[in-house]
């Protein structure tokens, strides 16, 4: 009889804490990471918990996933800025130049990257190199890319998924200056990239 | 919305907010009457004076059981939208999206610190239950089903909001359309769905469609012209059929009966031996009544698969409700309803009494006669029922019912002929689950009407009134049924049977149903179309009376020595029942040979009586031991084993005499004395409680009933010397004659003309020498064991005598 009711007392005592815990835990609870991509993509990074994200287009064909560093945001996306930037892309053929998911991956984030290539405006500084994502191949480059505002400095891994016909990629940018000052961090938000399959 | 105990203690409402009937409401009425320890077994504690009740441990952690599942379930899909995330960020993710859950969990935590508190200080429960008590008020102002109404609808709105919010996070939707996008996906699975449900079509309604077509078949129904028969055509059951067409003139116009505050009558049995009518009254009902008639065959409910059968009895169920609705009455006729309705039956004693046919009591034994010449209650004192009488053991046999009528048939039925009276149908189901009242179940008028010859086979619960409200016995039809029975299917065929001749059949014929007079009549006739004539004759149906009743004779011939025996041994028979038995009619004597049966002579009632008195009885003892009287008589004290059967007879009709009728020396009863005797007795003995017990009470019953047959021997002694001459020439007409019917055995006796035979003849001296030369002859060669004797003509006699004087 004695040890029910020393169990009874034992377990307002836990109620009373837990309540307690509860009403001080009021409020949001900080994040290891900042998860970039969701099912309905189909792809996925990790940031740095302090980086923002937001879908920014949801066309079956296009999606884009983006996710920028403090001082970042969603209109100020790979802009040759102080800010890490990028972009997690899921992307269909929609013209037969693009049926190439070769040619569609190279320009996964930008349509005129062979064009730039082509004149000059756009240089290849890594890479091409092969890489695998969840068990696909893709390839890792790292390239300069001339804009009104600057040089851009991109890091794009670009994925075919030759079966659903469709090319995935995460391409992670800003000024030459910035890339460099943060490069640990973006390459460990390229090597967490994940795919569906 | 918890009905709260009030601070003294009581609780108030049935209603119960910590979630249902089993919480405290339930409790209150275990808590007098149960012991403690089964309650604390089932988590149902005692309520400490002044406190709150305490509640079941279920129903303190069932809602932060569920607020957390959802909460850990919320957890899971930010996990399963995204593979890089663990489960601790799953579970910040959805605590910053969803920390609502957790406020509700901790605010249940305190509700519950608030129970635990008040269900252990009284003082505090004071306080705290006199304010629950106010806010409380207004809703138990509410009648209960109010309360009811009221709980349901929160539960709904409830569903609906943890749904929203359920959906909203796994379709990433606002909560307000979570639904509607919940929707959407449910259209688009659609075709998946529907291919799924196509299989399981596919798989289910192949056994469905196979159970269909076995549940059907074995009924039949018939509407009012499609049967001509009419009441007209029972012959010989005017009580019967006049309680039948009240019951359908009931069920015709129920305001007769209705109007007056009675009811229907709801089934009818009509019970008794086989071919006596039943089946045709239940005809001529489907033929006279205006309502649809249902004949449910005998083996419609036997079914290779279990619950078949029972699927049959509701698909046969529904279709009687839709005809009682249609036509405002159904008459649903279940023949042989002993197969349907046997839940399990008793077998023993002995079957066949009173058929017709020559008894088989026989056995092994050989013996010259039959049962035939004792009254119907010797017969069944003789048969079966004399050792329940005299308390000899005889196990019966309970068996468990045949055909289909296996127990999952009869519940059904039970249930489908007076069961529930419950709302049917589509339209009340989906009143009841809207939550609106069923439309009232109309009234079915369904008459059933079952026919049976076993009915002690049908289970008690099938013939209550409110199933079986009128049970009529269908009998063998009486004299004047009997003689409308001949005379209707005499009728349909050329005969010469005068009045007096179909009055004699009748007579004749006292157990003979319409079906088996039926049968004499068609037999009669074929006798007559193998005999080159198409009019039947007397003659005719005596010998298809014969036939029927006591079947086709061996053929076997005896010796002549033989031969003369078995013909005084039935003369004796015979003229002793002429002689003793007023009330009875001799219908045949024969010595001609039908199996282990030598010769019998056979008795009908001339009036159907109940009972017999002492007298009658020992004059059946008498007939009975006539063949050993006469056999010692007439043979220098010789006799046969054929007395066997008769001596059995004779001795059981002394024994229940003396033991049970009162009809002895002393009064009580053997049966009561030897089953009040069996409670003590078979301990350390040999046999049953029983048989001890009946050995114990009867050492001195043999003496007794040895004496009362010497007593009886001695009178049948008289009896015969003083017939002696017309035992010799009933013999003698035997011998010529093989078979003679009673007409022309009383014919020989009184030495008058009889129909057949002219039995003036054994009125004239010289044949009355000759016969008693041709017995002394007999006797003398029975006893030199050497030669036969010569049968002698006596027509020849007569016309050597006459031509002697005319010389």
């Amino acid at each position: 009889m004695r040890s029910h009711v020393a169990t009874r007392q034992a377990a307002v005592w836990c109620a009373a804490v837990l309540s307690a815990l509860l009403l001080g835990a009021c409020g949001k609870v900080s994040v290891d990471s900042t998860y970039v991509g969701n099912a309905d993509l189909g792809a996925y990074v990790k940031a740095p918990s302090n980086y923002r994200t937001e879908v920014v287009q949801t066309q079956p064909e296009y999606t884009l996933h983006g996710f920028w560093a403090p001082g970042g945001s969603k209109s100020s996306l790979l802009r040759p800025s102080a800010v890490v930037s990028g972009v997690v892309i899921r992307r269909l053929p929609t013209t037969e130049e693009q049926s190439d998911l070769d040619y569609l991956g190279r320009t996964v984030a930008f349509d005129d990257l062979d064009q730039a290539l082509e004149d000059g405006f756009a240089e290849v500084t890594e890479g091409p190199s092969d890489t695998r994502v969840s068990t696909l191949p893709g390839e890792k480059l790292v390239f300069d890319l001339e804009t009104a505002n600057g040089t851009l400095r991109v890091v794009q891994v670009s994925v075919a998924d030759r079966v659903k016909g469709e090319v995935y990629g995460v391409v992670i940018g800003c000024s030459v200056v910035c890339f460099n000052a943060n490069r640990a961090t973006i390459d460990n938000i390229v090597k967490d990239f994940r795919l569906n399959s | 919305m918890t009905a709260w105990p009030t601070p003294n203690g009581s609780a108030n409402g049935s209603a119960n907010g910590n979630g249902s009937a089993n919480g405290n409401g339930s409790a209150n009425g275990h808590v007098a009457t149960t012991p403690r320890r089964r309650r604390r077994k089932r988590g149902i504690r005692k309520a400490r004076p002044g406190c709150r009740r305490p509640l079941m441990v279920y129903d303190r952690v069932k809602v932060s059981v569920l607020l957390l599942g959802v909460f850990v379930f919320l957890s899971f899909l930010k996990m399963a939208d995204n593979p890089l995330v663990s489960f601790v960020d799953a579970v910040r993710l959805t605590y910053n999206s969803y920390g609502w859950i957790l406020t509700l969990v901790m605010l249940d935590v305190l509700r519950q610190i608030h129970y635990f508190t008040a269900e252990r200080l009284p003082k505090y429960w004071r306080v705290v239950g006199r304010v629950e008590g106010v806010i409380k008020t207004p809703w138990n102002r509410l009648s209960s089903f109010t309360q009811y109404r009221l709980s349901r609808i929160l539960r709904y709105v409830l569903i609906v909001v943890i749904g929203a919010f359920l959906f909203s996070a796994a379709f990433d939707t606002e909560p307000l359309g979570a639904w509607l996008e919940a929707l959407v996906r449910l259209w688009q699975a659609v075709p998946t769905i529907l291919q799924f449900v196509a299989y399981l079509l596919l798989a289910v309604g192949q056994f469905v469609v196979i159970f269909w077509f076995l549940s059907k078949g074995g009924v039949e129904v018939l509407m009012p012209e499609d049967i001509k028969t009419s009441f007209d055509d029972v012959w010989g059951q005017d009580q019967v059929v006049g309680r039948v067409k009240e019951t359908l003139s009931l069920l015709e116009d129920p305001d007769l009966i209705e109007a007056k505050g009675g009811y229907v009558p709801g089934g009818i049995l009509l019970y008794g031996p086989p071919g006596t009518g039943k089946t045709l009254i239940a005809e001529a009902l489907a033929g006279e009544t205006g309502k649809p008639f249902v004949l449910i065959e005998p083996g419609a409910f036997q079914a290779m698969f279990i619950g078949v059968n029972i699927l049959k009895v509701k698909s046969l169920y529904r279709r009687l409700r839709k005809l009682a609705l249609r036509y405002g009455g159904v008459v649903a006729f279940f023949d042989e309803a002993d197969v349907l309705g046997r839940r399990a039956m008793s077998t023993g004693g002995q079957g066949g009494l009173r058929t017709g046919a020559v008894p088989h009591s026989f056995g092994n034994d050989s013996s010259l006669d039959s049962l035939a010449y004792l009254s119907p209650v010797s017969q069944s004192v003789v048969l079966g029922h004399y050792d329940s009488m005299v308390g000899a053991k005889v196990d019966r046999l309970v068996v468990p019912g045949g055909g289909g009528g296996d127990l999952g048939t009869l519940n059904a039925i039970l249930a489908s002929m007076q069961g529930l009276k419950k709302p049917r149908g589509f339209i009340n189901r989906i009143k009841r689950a809207l939550g609106m009242k069923p439309s009232n179940p109309p009234k079915y008028r369904i008459l059933h009407v079952m026919a049976t010859n076993l009915p002690d086979s049908l289970d008690e619960a099938l013939l209550r009134p409110g199933r079986i409200d009128r049970k009529f016995r269908v009998g063998y039809p009486s004299r004047d049924g009997r003689i409308r029975t001949y005379r209707g299917y005499l009728d349909k065929v050329r005969n010469t049977l005068t009045s007096e001749d179909i009055e004699r059949l009748a007579t004749s014929s006292p157990y003979s149903s319409g079906a088996v007079i039926k049968d004499i009549v068609n037999e009669g006739l074929m006798a007559a179309l193998r005999d080159g004539r198409e009019v039947i004759e007397w003659r005719d149906i005596v010998a298809a009376k014969s036939l029927k009743e006591y079947g086709v004779t061996d053929g076997f011939e005896y010796i002549d020595r033989e031969r003369h025996a078995v013909a005084v041994h039935e003369a004796c028979h015979a003229v002793a029942a002429y002689r003793l038995k007023a009330d009875f009619q001799i219908d045949v004597a024969t010595i001609e040979r039908r199996g282990d049966v030598g010769g019998f002579v056979s008795r009908v009632p001339v009036v159907e009586r109940m009972f017999e008195w002492k007298t009658e009885i020992e004059n059946d003892i008498q007939i009975s031991i006539a063949s050993l009287v006469g056999e010692r008589m007439f043979f220098d004290g010789d006799s046969t084993n054929g007395v066997t059967g008769d001596l059995d007879n004779a001795t059981r009709l002394a024994l229940v005499m003396e033991s049970r009728w009162g009809m002895g020396e002393t009064l009580a009863s053997h049966q009561v004395l030897v089953a009040g005797s069996a409670g003590g007795a078979g301990r350390g003995g040999a046999g049953t409680p029983e048989e001890e017990a009946a050995a114990k009470v009867s050492p001195v019953l043999g003496e007794r009933v040895e004496q009362r047959l010497r007593e009886i021997y001695d009178r049948t002694k008289t009896l015969l010397d003083t017939n002696r001459y017309e035992i010799l020439s009933l013999a003698h007409a035997l011998e010529w004659h093989r078979t003679l019917n009673g007409a022309d055995v009383e014919a020989v006796i009184n030495r008058a003309r009889g129909p057949i035979i002219d039995g003036t003849v054994y009125g004239v001296d010289s044949v009355r020498a000759t016969i008693e030369a041709y017995h002394a002859e007999a006797v003398h060669l029975h006893r030199t064991g050497q030669g036969q004797p010569r049968l002698p003509d006596v027509q020849a006699v007569i016309t050597a005598t006459l031509t002697s004087t005319a010389g």
